[in-house]
C-alpha cells in the first residue's frame, strides 16, 4: 500500500444491517476503516474518538432527528465530510437544507445499488489502486477475480429466471388446455436446466431436470399425460419460481459490491459504456409508487432521487442537474402540468426530458401533456420492463444529443480559430507584401 | 502434439456462451471464438481453425451432431477435435455421440473454474500455465 495513502476512517451511523454489510464490504475494497454505529447515542459515543474523516448518515435513526443532530454538530464545529444515504428526506426543502447549509457532500435515496455505490465510494477514497493490481500478472490466473467475474454474471442470469419461470408456467398453463406447442416449454426448460448449474444454481437446476423431463412427455403426446404428471410439472414450476425469486431477493439485499464493481470495471477499461448510470429525479406525492419506481430503476443502476413534493424543485436539479425527470400529474398542492412549464421557461432544463407517470389516461390529458413539454407520458398502472425501457430510452437519447451538441460546439470553436488563423496569416502576409514592396520601391 | 491457444465454442444460449468464454479466456488463457448456431459455427472452424470445438449439442436448425458431420467432411475442419456439451446424460446418447466419433462428451452443468482442466484431460494434455 502507497504510504502517501492515508486510510480513510468512516463513521457509518445506520441501522440497517444489510446496508452496512454492503458498505463495509465496499470500504474493504478501499482499505478503509469503519467505524459503525446503528444509532445517534452509539455515533454520539463514537464520534469524540473515532477521529472519522468521513460521515455516512441514514437520516431515520429510531432515536432522533438526524438532521437537527448533525446541525448540532456542525454547529460545535464538527468538519467532517457527511454523505447522506437514506430512506427518508423526500421533501425537496430537506435536500435543500442538507445540502446547502449542512455541507453534505454526497446525498443519495435508497435503494442505492452496489455499482453506483462502489463509483461514489471510489470517487470519495482517494485510493486509486484496483483491487486485484496487487497481484503479479505473471502468477497465474487470479481466480479470486475470476470467480467474481462468474459471480457477478451469475446475480444477472438468476435476475432473468423469475421471468423465464413465469414463462414457463403460462405455456404450460396454455399446454393444459390443449394450446400452443410443448417444444417451446421444452427448449425453455432445457436450456435453463443445462445453465443453471453452471451458474451455482444447483436447486433450480434439479427442479429443472424435473421439468424438462415431464415437457419432454407432454412434448411426445400431452393427451396421454395424466393429472399426475401435470401436477408435478406445475409444482415444480412453482417451486422454481420461488426459489428463484427468494434468490433474487437476496441478491438484492447482500449484493457484493466487490462482484458487480468488478464486472462493470471491466467493462469500462474496455471502453464498453453499459449505458446505465442515469441520474433520475421523479416527483410524486406517493411515497409507496416513489419507492417502487425507485427500486425498478435503481437495480437498472440507475441513481434514482425521490421526492414528494415540488416546492424547491428549480434547487434541486440546479445542484442534481439530472438526466431526466418523472413527474406526477395530480399533486395535492400543485398540478404537475405547472410545474412542467415552470421548468420548460428555465434555459437550462428547456432540453431535459420531462416524462409523466399518471393514472390519468384520457387523450386530452395526453394532448395537455405534451402541450405543457413533456417528452413522453406513461400511464399508471406500468409494467415494469416498459417502464425501464421508456425511461432508458429517453435518457439515453438526451446524453447522445448534449454529446453531439457539445462535439458541435467544440467543431465551431476549431473552425473559429482556424478562421482566425486564416484571416491572421493572410494580413500578415499582406503586411510583409507591403513591407518588401516598399523596400523594392 | 495437439497445443490449444484458440477455443471456438459453439452453443445457442448466451449465458451459457458468457461463462464458458470466461472460463476458457480466464482460466485456461485461450483465445476464444465464439458462434451461437452450427452453422455459424461451420464458418468460423473454416476461417479461424480453432484448435479445438465445443459443440452444443441441442441446437435449432443445424444442431451438434449434424454440425459435426458437416465439419468432418470439410478437408479444413476435418481434423479439429471436438467435444460435445451437452444437457443430456441418458447412456444410450453417449455412446452415441462416442460412435460418431466426437474427441469427448462435457456435461452440462459444468463447473466452469474446472472447464480448462477437463478439456485437457479428455484430450490428453497437460494445462499449460501461462
Amino acid at each position: 500500500m502507497d504510504s502517501n495513502n492515508k486510510q480513510t476512517t468512516i463513521l457509518l451511523i445506520d441501522s440497517d444491517d444489510r446496508f452496512r454489510r454492503l458498505i463495509i464490504s465496499a470500504g474493504e475494497q478501499y482499505a478503509s476503516r469503519i467505524i459503525q454505529a446503528t444509532s445517534l447515542a452509539e455515533a454520539e459515543l463514537e464520534l469524540p474518538f473515532c477521529k472519522a474523516d468521513l460521515i455516512i448518515l441514514d437520516c431515520q435513526l429510531k432515536d432522533g432527528d438526524a438532521m437537527n443532530w448533525l446541525q448540532a454538530k456542525r454547529q460545535s464545529g464538527m468538519n467532517a465530510e457527511v454523505f447522506v444515504i437514506t430512506n427518508g428526506c423526500h421533501l425537496t426543502s430537506d435536500y435543500t437544507k442538507l445540502k446547502s447549509e449542512l455541507g453534505v457532500k454526497v446525498f443519495l435515496h435508497k435503494p442505492v445499488s452496489p455499482y453506483i455505490l462502489g463509483e461514489i465510494l471510489k470517487e470519495h477514497f482517494q485510493v486509486d489502486s484496483k483491487p486485484s493490481a496487487t497481484k503479479p500478472p505473471s502468477d497465474g490466473p487470479d481466480l479470486d477475480a475470476i470467480e467474481r467475474e462468474i459471480k457477478a454474471l451469475s446475480t444477472e442470469y438468476m435476475r432473468e429466471l423469475p421471468e423465464r419461470f413465469e414463462f414457463l408456467k403460462r405455456q404450460v398453463q396454455d399446454l393444459k388446455l390443449g394450446r400452443g406447442e410443448a417444444s417451446t416449454a421444452k427448449n425453455e426448460a432445457h436450456k435453463i436446466k443445462g445453465t443453471a448449474s453452471s451458474y451455482g444454481a444447483h436447486e433450480i437446476g434439479k427442479l429443472a431436470v424435473v421439468i424438462d423431463d415431464c415437457l419432454r412427455k407432454v412434448d411426445a403426446n400431452a393427451s396421454a399425460c395424466d393429472a399426475a404428471l401435470w401436477k408435478t410439472l406445475e409444482d415444480a414450476i412453482d417451486e422454481a419460481l420461488r426459489v428463484s425469486q427468494e434468490s433474487v431477493d437476496q441478491s438484492n439485499s447482500e449484493a457484493a459490491v466487490p462482484a458487480v464493481y468488478s464486472e462493470r470495471q471491466a467493462l469500462s477499461s474496455l471502453g464498453l459504456s453499459c449505458g446505465r448510470g442515469h441520474n433520475i429525479v421523479i416527483v410524486d406525492d406517493d411515497p409507496d409508487f416513489t419507492k417502487r419506481v425507485s427500486l425498478v430503476l435503481g437495480y437498472e443502476d440507475m441513481l434514482v432521487y425521490s421526492f414528494n413534493d415540488a416546492k424547491n424543485l428549480s434547487a434541486v436539479l440546479a445542484d442534481l442537474s439530472p438526466d431526466l425527470l418523472i413527474l406526477d400529474l395530480n399533486m395535492p398542492d400543485v398540478d404537475g402540468f405547472e410545474v412542467c412549464k415552470r421548468i420548460r421557461l428555465d434555459s437550462r432544463w428547456r432540453n431535459l426530458p420531462i416524462v409523466f407517470l399518471t393514472a390519468q389516461t384520457g387523450w386530452e390529458t395526453r394532448v395537455a401533456a405534451f402541450d405543457a413539454g413533456a417528452d413522453d407520458y406513461i400511464p399508471k398502472p406500468v409494467v415494469n420492463q416498459e417502464l425501464i425501457a421508456r425511461i432508458r430510452f429517453r435518457a439515453e437519447k438526451s446524453r447522445l444529443q448534449e454529446q453531439v451538441q457539445s462535439q458541435t460546439s467544440i467543431n465551431q470553436l476549431l473552425w473559429r480559430a482556424m478562421y482566425m488563423l486564416l484571416v491572421q496569416s493572410q494580413a500578415t502576409s499582406r503586411q510583409e507584401g507591403l513591407s518588401s514592396s516598399g523596400k523594392s520601391g | 502434439m495437439l497445443k490449444i491457444d484458440k477455443v471456438l465454442l459453439v452453443d445457442d444460449d448466451d449465458y451459457i456462451r458468457r461463462i464458458a468464454e470466461i472460463a476458457l479466456k480466464k482460466v485456461g488463457k485461450w483465445e476464444v471464438l465464439l458462434a451461437k448456431s452450427g452453422s455459424d459455427a461451420l464458418t468460423v472452424a473454416r476461417e479461424e481453425s480453432p484448435d479445438i470445438i465445443l459443440l452444443d449439442v441441442t441446437m435449432p436448425d443445424l444442431d451438434g451432431p449434424a454440425t459435426f458431420a458437416k465439419l468432418r467432411e470439410c478437408a479444413g475442419t476435418a481434423s479439429i477435435p471436438v467435444i460435445f456439451l451437452t444437457g443430456r446424460v441418458q447412456q444410450d446418447e453417449l455412446a452415441r455421440f462416442n460412435e460418431l466419433g466426437v474427441n469427448g462428451v462435457i456435461n452440462k452443468p459444468f463447473d466452469p473454474m474446472k472447464l480448462p482442466e477437463q478439456i485437457c484431460q479428455m484430450l490428453g494434455l497437460e494445462q499449460r500455465v501461462n
